[in-house]
């Protein structure tokens, strides 16, 4: 997908989440100029973009709504539960034919007729009201035609928004039309001090239209803090003066001269007023004494008109973050060299304050390396919100009444992780409504209140964080689940397992105790799938229940993908890293454990049968020259096992990088880290070890 | 190719529209080439971290400039036993995998009329490898297929336990 068209998604998405944000608030009775205002901006500025791509059917469509809320904004209208329901199908409408047109696909016919279906209520709306209709009209009447001076520079790194200039022009020509194009090119410089990717020209338009200024401002809008523009209509007279005062170009001036020509031509046979105004501005002399007076303006007014405040959030692309975190840690990594050499090459009294500089520089690369991560974390609040619906739709098609909470929207997460919890969460939240919250009558049968609850938290918690799913349903029934899982064979009939695993059995393949299977959940596949998702972000999951009082889902994520707290650990020449969270103890292996052990890989740990894993034997190492061995006891749920290792080397802070493609099918290994001294130690994946290592011994 | 045979000068420049550019390399005591346009670095060999459990001629990864690359040894890829590690020892870099070859001939260019189809049979690696074989200094050699050499549904399988 274009760069262009991509940014363009972006926009309509968030534009889409916030008019479903102030729809669904709208809906629960909260309707305030705030939400019908955020409504109506939304839609503006969808179809806003979607002109600039001259994707007319989405302005088209667009533009209804944006009239029908105008009016409403107006209070001229009163909003009703059903337009309110109507608008809701609208954005959904509007969010399909965006990804048609960015995606470059045919909009179905179904889709077509949807369109125009919802096109038509919204009219009966529009139409209901005559009165506004026809002050619609006479506002549209009272605009006469008019020219514009529109002046238009670009920001150096216009380009890298991915917008191209022609397409603010084919708009222009759109709405109206550009009667003069003067291009501005004395900027540009000579070839050799000439970059490439840096728009050095400019332009001076004369535009023509029955456009008010706010619909050309519009036209920019998409990229209003990447260009910087002067607009006045032509027969201002304060016009040339602001923008010759703020361009502060010396060649303007001359530029625009030479250009009246062709300017008084063009305009002469149109508007005969537009000539005087170029006229003045021509007249060398009164537009030196213009400039005079304009200085002293300057001087009183030190705030220019229109100024809009810049925005202070930036859109940049991930990839860039991510490259500056790899060049980050090179750098740490740089610099414990630098120490290490300073330690060993040098005499003590030399090095105290070389390693004092080295040390410092140190710390600063740190606080540059976790600003650098910061970037990468967004709070997960606007994820959070998207759910709203899903509860909404979820529990009003089986008839349900849920009341949803969200709290800790405000958490932070790294945003890949933030964007594949999503559909993990989507699938629990279904499932907590479907399944756990009963129907009105059965809630208030049972003695509970006939609303439902679901809660979805988000809270920090010791270095990781902690998403719950908490529903006041009906708790889940581990007879049943258990039943289920011995008749599928999962479970042997003569285990012992507790309550906690039972209720883990649900996050296995195939096993759904729903007795009806709906179109909403119920078909076992899912929450296996749930698992594996979240345990791929190394996180982990974890399930309570009480039978008729509710159930609770306990996700646990590490804060980043890309940075962990490892252990490092020595197996012949190769180095790996062990992530902390999943050690529980490191013992020392006695030569009378390992002569008891004899030909068999566990040891008797405390009273308990610990399996070993020879790390050496996988790695086909040479026979250890360390004398010491050690056991690193890693444990992920109810699993523990030693890993047989030759030097335990201390903890280490780990910039995970994936070893590539050629080892995506390797079990175990979940990328490499490289260390101070440049080699890379690999990291181990210890559930996918375990798991690995559990399935080839079956 | 050899200076004193042929005006180094007079080829490239003639070459330039006519011929492409090739990297020769020797790996177990002969020359093979790829084409340069597919080679974005070629370095002194350095030492690597093992990866288990993977293909034998799939070495490792090793860290060049922060990056992990894998590395593949070429002679074992191709069937030909093991590359001995002396101090000639380079690794090519293609698409991010560094292939060990014992040491790099030249880059050169091989005129059109040079380029022969590789042979049906008769030659000791496999015809897969093969794009092309070529007449380079007044013998035949084989231009390596690397898109072939690195097909990661290949390289990327794990060994049998």
């Amino acid at each position: 997908m274009d760069e262009e068209l991509e940014i363009f998604l972006e926009d309509c998405e968030d534009q889409l989440q916030a008019m479903e944000n102030a729809l669904l608030k709208m809906q629960n009775g909260e309707e305030d100029e705030d939400a019908l205002g955020a409504l109506f901006r939304a839609v503006h500025t969808v179809k806003g973009s979607a002109g600039m791509f001259g994707f007319d059917n989405i302005v088209k469509f667009s533009h209804i709504g944006e009239s029908l809320f105008d009016v409403i904004r107006q209070g001229e209208i009163e909003v009703t539960l059903e337009m309110v329901s109507l608008f809701l199908l609208c954005k959904d409408h509007l969010a399909k034919i965006v990804e048609a047109a960015v995606n470059n696909t045919d909009i179905s016919d179904e889709d077509t007729q949807i369109g125009v279906e919802l096109s038509d209520k919204l009219n009966n709306y529009l139409t209901l009201k005559d009165a506004p209709k026809e002050e619609l009209d006479l506002s549209q009447s009272e605009k006469e035609t008019a020219v514009w001076h529109i002046s238009i520079r670009f920001n150096k790194d216009f380009f890298t928004t991915g917008m191209s200039i022609s397409s603010i022009f084919n708009y222009l020509n759109k709405i109206g039309k550009i009667i003069v194009n003067l291009p501005i090119t004395y900027n540009i410089p000579v070839l050799n001090g000439l970059n490439p990717t840096h728009p050095y020209i400019g332009f001076e338009l004369h535009f023509e239209g029955t456009t008010l200024l706010s619909e050309i401002e519009d036209v920019f809008e998409f990229i209003e803090s990447d260009v910087d523009l002067i607009i006045f209509q032509i027969d201002d007279e304060s016009g040339y003066e602001n923008l010759l005062s703020a361009r502060d170009e010396e060649k303007l001036e001359e530029a625009l001269l030479n250009a009246k020509f062709i300017v008084s031509k063009n305009i002469e046979e149109k508007t005969p007023e537009v000539l005087e105004a170029v006229e003045e501005v021509s007249q060398e002399e009164v537009t030196q004494t213009l400039e005079e007076e304009v200085k002293k303006v300057v001087k009183e007014e030190p705030t220019p008109p229109k100024q809009k405040k810049p925005s202070t959030t930036l859109r940049v692309d991930s990839t860039k973050v991510d490259v500056l975190i790899n060049y980050m840690s090179e750098i740490v990594i740089a610099n414990s060299k630098i120490l290490s050499l300073i330690n060993s090459e040098l005499e003590e009294e030399e090095n105290s304050e070389l390693q004092e500089a080295a040390n410092s520089m140190k710390e600063l690369l740190e606080y540059v390396r976790d600003g650098i991560m910061d970037i990468r974390m967004i709070q997960v609040g606007d994820s959070f919100s998207k759910f709203k619906r899903i509860v909404n739709d979820t529990s009003k098609k089986i008839g349900k009444d849920v009341e949803f909470v969200i709290t800790g929207g405000e958490t932070e997460l790294d945003k890949t992780v933030v964007e594949r919890i999503s559909d993990p969460l989507v699938h629990m939240l279904r499932n907590s409504i479907d399944h756990g919250i009963e129907l009105p009558e059965e809630r208030v049968a049972n003695g509970k209140s006939a609303q439902g609850r679901v809660d979805l938290r988000a809270y920090p918690d010791s270095g990781t964080i902690v998403i719950e799913i908490e529903d006041n349903g009906k708790g889940l029934d581990k007879e049943r689940i258990l039943a289920k899982a011995i008749a599928n064979g999962q479970v042997s009939p003569s285990a012992n397992l507790s309550d906690e695993e039972i209720y883990k059995l649900i996050f296995e393949a195939g096993l759904s105790t729903a007795e009806k299977v709906s179109d909403i959940s119920g078909r076992g596949v899912g929450m296996d799938v749930v698992r594996r998702n979240i345990e791929d972000l190394r996180g982990t999951i974890d399930i309570a229940s009480t039978l008729g009082k509710g159930s609770k889902i306990t996700i646990r994520l590490p804060l980043t993908l890309a940075i962990i707290d490892g252990f490092l650990v020595q197996v012949g020449n190769t180095k790996y890293i062990i992530p902390l969270e999943n050690i529980k103890e490191c013992i020392e292996l006695s030569q009378d454990e390992e002569n008891e052990m004899g030909q068999n890989e566990f040891i008797n740990l405390r009273g308990e049968m610990l399996p070993l894993l020879n790390v050496r034997k996988i790695l086909n190492e040479d026979e250890s020259q360390s004398k010491r061995k050690n056991i690193v006891i890693v444990y992920f749920g109810k699993k523990v096992i030693g890993l047989l290792v030759d030097e335990l080397l201390g903890e280490h802070q780990t910039v995970i990088k994936s070893l590539g493609e050629v080892f995506q099918n390797l079990p175990g290994i979940s990328g490499g880290s490289i260390l101070g001294s440049g080699e890379i130690a690999l990291i181990f994946d210890i559930p996918r070890l375990i798991e690995f290592k559990s399935r080839e011994v079956l | 190719m050899i200076a004193e045979e042929v005006d180094f000068e007079d080829v490239d420049l003639f070459v330039i529209d006519n011929a492409q550019q090739y990297l020769f390399f020797k790996s177990g005591g002969d020359i093979y080439a790829f084409d340069v346009e597919h080679v974005s670095e070629m370095i002194e060999y350095q030492e690597f971290t093992k990866v288990p459990m993977m293909l034998p001629y799939v070495k490792g990864v090793t860290n060049i400039r922060g990056k992990v690359v894998t590395v593949i040894d070429l002679l074992e890829r191709l069937g030909l036993g093991k590359t001995e590690v002396g101090p000639k020892t380079s690794l090519i870099i293609i698409d991010d995998i560094a292939i060990i070859i014992d040491e790099v001939h030249d880059v050169n260019s091989i005129l059109k009329d040079d380029i022969k189809d590789s042979l049906d049979f008769g030659f000791k690696i496999e015809q897969r490898f093969i794009i092309n074989m070529a007449k380079y200094d007044e013998s035949y050699i084989a231009i390596l297929n690397s898109k072939e050499v690195l097909n990661i549904s290949e390289i990327s399988l794990l060994r049998e336990l």
